[in-house]
């Protein structure tokens, strides 16, 4: 298998849910679990509903929100206690 | 300083060229630790907010990796106190990593989703005139929507046949079905060789069924079969 055929394929709108999906919620944890949860939306469950454009707009807006404490919704990562 | 973590390769790979970025810019390098080497970087927060831009990045530095040896990825936003304290956090499970690697050595993950098309297919508004009326609009609902999972499960068994009497699977995983979900979804552990052969597999098994979707997407990091916690 060449480099080449490391390039991600697939539809577009499937392409960023899934990365999302493995990246925040799978893969190897330090400790306990990391759950993730940006504007009450749960990424483990981004559909295929929500394009792209969807779910960065809720990311930017998440990332806004917090910027205007305090809220205690967005984005909320849980991280190992002790770090 | 804190150090991030990405993944662990194999030791002996290729390190992360001295371009490679990180989370944040920061540099990716490699830290040596009981016979396995980890891909991170320095950050100076003792935790990391998720991003799409970062994601990104952490996807793409395992990736970069990938493209080495098989890695066992980290999830987004793994952070440890310093360099001695990750070291000491892999040699205390050396030997599941370890197993973890050989596991899925050679492989790459392949994501297969099957959409409920016609899912969204019940009746419209719940009517009001009538609470039976109501109670028959649910009926329906919940017909529909049960005849269409059926059809589904039956494509996904179908598709995991498929993939298993062709011999283009290591092994396969099924996510959980949520109440209510728009699609089905499985993480196929795939030989990187057979990347191609797979994809003509899985939708040649779906072709038939005109009524369901199937995407695939891929190849990825192992994610889905390196989900082993603390």
């Amino acid at each position: 298998m060449s480099d080449d055929d490391l390039e991600l394929l697939g539809d577009d709108r499937l392409v960023l849910g899934d990365l999302l999906n493995h990246v925040l919620d799978k893969g190897i944890v330090i400790s306990g679990d990391v759950t993730i949860a940006v504007a009450d939306i749960d990424l483990i469950r981004v559909g295929l509903g929500i394009y792209i454009t969807a779910i960065q707009s809720e990311l930017d807006h998440a990332a806004a929100r917090t910027r205007t404490p305090p809220h205690a919704n967005v984005p909320v990562l849980h991280h190992p206690s002790g770090l | 300083m804190p150090t991030y973590l990405y993944c662990i390769i194999p030791a002996g790979c290729d390190p992360p060229a001295a371009s490679r970025r990180g989370v944040d810019a920061a540099p990716v390098r490699a830290l040596d630790a009981a016979g396995v080497s980890a891909w991170v970087s320095d950050t100076p927060n003792a935790s990391m907010s998720p991003s799409v831009a970062r994601a990104r990045v952490h996807d793409d530095v395992v990736r970069d990796a990938m493209a080495r040896a098989t890695p066992v990825p980290a999830r987004f936003g793994q952070v440890l106190a310093d360099d001695a304290a990750l070291a000491q956090w892999i040699d205390e499970r050396r030997e599941s990593l370890v197993e973890s690697l050989a596991r899925v050595r050679g492989c790459v993950e392949m994501s297969v989703r099957i959409l409920l098309a016609g899912h969204d297919a019940a009746p419209g508004q719940a009517p009001r005139e009538s609470g039976s009326a109501y109670l028959r609009w649910v009926r329906e609902r919940q017909q529909t929507r049960q005849s269409v999972t059926d059809q589904a499960e039956f494509l996904r068994r179908g598709v995991a046949r498929a993939v298993e009497e062709a011999g283009v699977v290591r092994e396969v995983r099924w996510a959980t079905v949520a109440p209510g979900a728009r699609s089905l979804e499985a993480a196929h552990l795939v030989p990187r060789d057979l990347v191609a052969r797979h994809r003509e597999v899985v939708r040649s098994a779906v072709e038939r069924d005109h009524r369901m979707k199937v995407m695939v997407s891929g190849p990825w990091a192992p994610y889905t079969f390196c989900a082993a916690g603390s």
